[in-house]
């Protein structure tokens, strides 16, 4: 059943073109390899201790 | 596919053959990108556009240098009508890769028009103040609003979805449904459109079964409602509602030749008869233009001619004149006729002076120098011969006391000799005798007056009647 202001609480004001620049800066740009790369540093760095 | 250590390009080993890394891990996180944009791909092919955002997002969990994972994942935002997300994937998208990415024609595209991109941010902008419309409880601003943005951004869904909520919660659920329908076409799979879709269809169910329950514990026949889709419509259809046929459709046929005929009767025959109407008083109009023209034209020519006439009779009765065919004698002739008896014999001066005497004034006045000087000259010559001729008839009548005579020929002696105050003392004298004193008197006076210092002057006095 659809209420009306449950509903109206998932729409979100969107961002307009003047935006652009802070979306791309806040953009989440981690992914998998990093995390992976960033494991074998740690991983690398406590054989060496 | 390179090392993510030395950046050396990898063979089929497990191993970088050149700085000896271990790429197992790196190699499966790879294809699990590329697994996934293909996912993506496939999806967006068939407009699941939503289905295929996630594969992308997952894709570029995995690899966010996946460029064409990233470039298609702007796209399906731009075909939801996000475009500020399109373009930040489109522009992360040209920083890994500046060269030969497609990216970079996308953000053109958006770019070369600044129109076109402002009137993408201003729809941007309507939306987010139908939204607020909508916190602020003023929905019916809201529809319009969002109505703005939609006729401008046809594939926002977010606004789709939010204008059918609009509908939902005024009640429209006709209108709601339509809204969503339009989202469908766009993006299949959105699951916020499909989860409202499938409650109003649950809805409008539910309002069906109310009506047929209200409708009579007689109609024992419950009705259900198939929904099934047809192509990109969502149809709605009662089941065991039979289209009632026979009787009532004759009576629909008739109902509606009736319309008919009084439409054609009530609207379209006046404005026919007005048409023509109006077409006969224009050529009508014309025509009577036309007539008054030729009648003008007529009488004109009517009068030409009459003037035209007239002029003819003139010129012929002054030909006649002057021909003398009319039996008048022309004036000519008379001049003519005056001098030729004169020529003839002189002693006929007196018949010559009188057919100069016949000749009008007016003629007289108008007429040529030439023949002035032959009347002035013809008219000389006959006095000098006639005065004679007119004094001794004058004579002779006084002494036969035929007064009448005397006068007659005195006067004209007078008028040839007017200096000679004898002749004005014989024709006073033959007025007194014949008994018109008051002419003999006036005579006299003028003796008087003119010839002052004569004897007939002196002898006037005399017999003037009153004494004088």
């Amino acid at each position: 059943m659809i209420i009306f202001e449950e509903e109206l609480k998932k729409f979100h004001p969107s961002p307009e073109i003047e935006e652009v620049e802070n979306t791309v800066r806040e953009h989440e740009l981690t992914d998998m390899t990093d995390i992976m790369v960033e494991l074998l540093r740690r991983q690398k760095e406590n054989k060496e201790l | 596919m390179k090392c993510y250590v030395c950046g050396s390009r990898l063979g089929s080993e497990d191993y970088c053959t050149s700085c000896g890394t271990d790429v197992r891990t790196y190699r499966h996180i790879m294809c699990m990108s590329n697994m996934l944009y293909n996912d993506g791909l496939a999806k967006a092919n068939v407009r699941d556009i939503s289905g295929a955002i996630l594969s992308l997002n997952e894709s570029l969990k995995y690899n966010k240098r996946n460029i064409d994972a990233r470039n298609l994942l702007g796209l399906c935002y731009y075909e939801r009508g996000e475009i500020v997300k399109a373009l930040s994937e489109w522009i992360i998208s040209k920083n890994y890769e500046s060269k030969k990415n497609i990216a970079d024609e996308y953000i053109d595209y958006l770019q070369s028009n600044p129109s076109r991109l402002d009137t993408l941010n201003q729809t941007i902008k309507k939306y987010n103040q139908a939204l607020n419309f909508c916190y602020q409880n003023s929905l019916d601003l809201a529809m319009v609003q969002l109505k703005k943005v939609l006729s401008i951004n046809e594939n926002l869904i977010s606004g789709y979805q939010l204008l059918a909520l609009l509908y939902i919660e005024s009640g429209d659920l006709e209108k709601a449904r339509r809204t969503l329908l339009r989202a469908i076409r766009i993006d299949r799979t959105d699951i916020t459109t499909q989860r409202y879709l499938k409650d109003i269809n649950d809805l409008i169910m539910q309002q069906a079964d109310g009506k047929d329950q209200s409708a009579g514990a007689g109609n024992l026949a419950v009705q259900e409602i198939i929904t099934y889709q047809n192509g990109n419509d969502t149809i709605i259809q009662p089941v065991g509602a039979k289209e009632k046929r026979g009787f009532s459709s004759v009576i629909n046929i008739v109902i509606g030749l009736v319309i008919g005929i009084a439409i054609s009767w009530y609207l379209i025959l006046p404005g026919r008869i007005s048409s023509a109407t109006a077409e006969t008083d224009e050529k009508f109009m014309a025509v009577s233009e036309e007539l008054t023209s030729e009648k003008a034209s007529h009488q004109e020519a009517v009068k030409k001619a009459e003037t035209i006439e007239t002029e003819n009779q003139e010129l012929t009765r002054q030909l006649d004149e002057l021909r003398g065919t009319n039996g008048a004698t022309g004036e000519n002739d008379r001049l003519l006729r005056a001098a030729l008896l004169y020529i003839e014999d002189p002693a006929n001066a007196s018949q010559s002076i009188g057919e100069l005497e016949s000749i009008g004034p007016d003629y007289l006045d108008d007429a040529s120098d030439t023949f002035k000087a032959l009347y002035s000259k013809v008219m000389e010559s006959s006095e000098d011969s006639a005065l004679a001729d007119y004094i001794g008839t004058a004579k002779d009548a006084l002494k036969t006391k035929d007064y009448k005579t005397a006068i007659e020929y005195y006067t004209k002696v007078c008028s040839i000799a007017p200096d000679n105050s004898d002749y004005l003392m014989e024709l006073a004298y033959a007025y007194r005798e014949s008994g018109d004193s008051e002419k003999a008197d006036e005579i006299y006076r003028q003796v008087m007056r003119d010839f002052s210092e004569t004897d007939n002057a002196i002898d006037a006095a005399g017999y003037i009647s009153g004494g004088d």
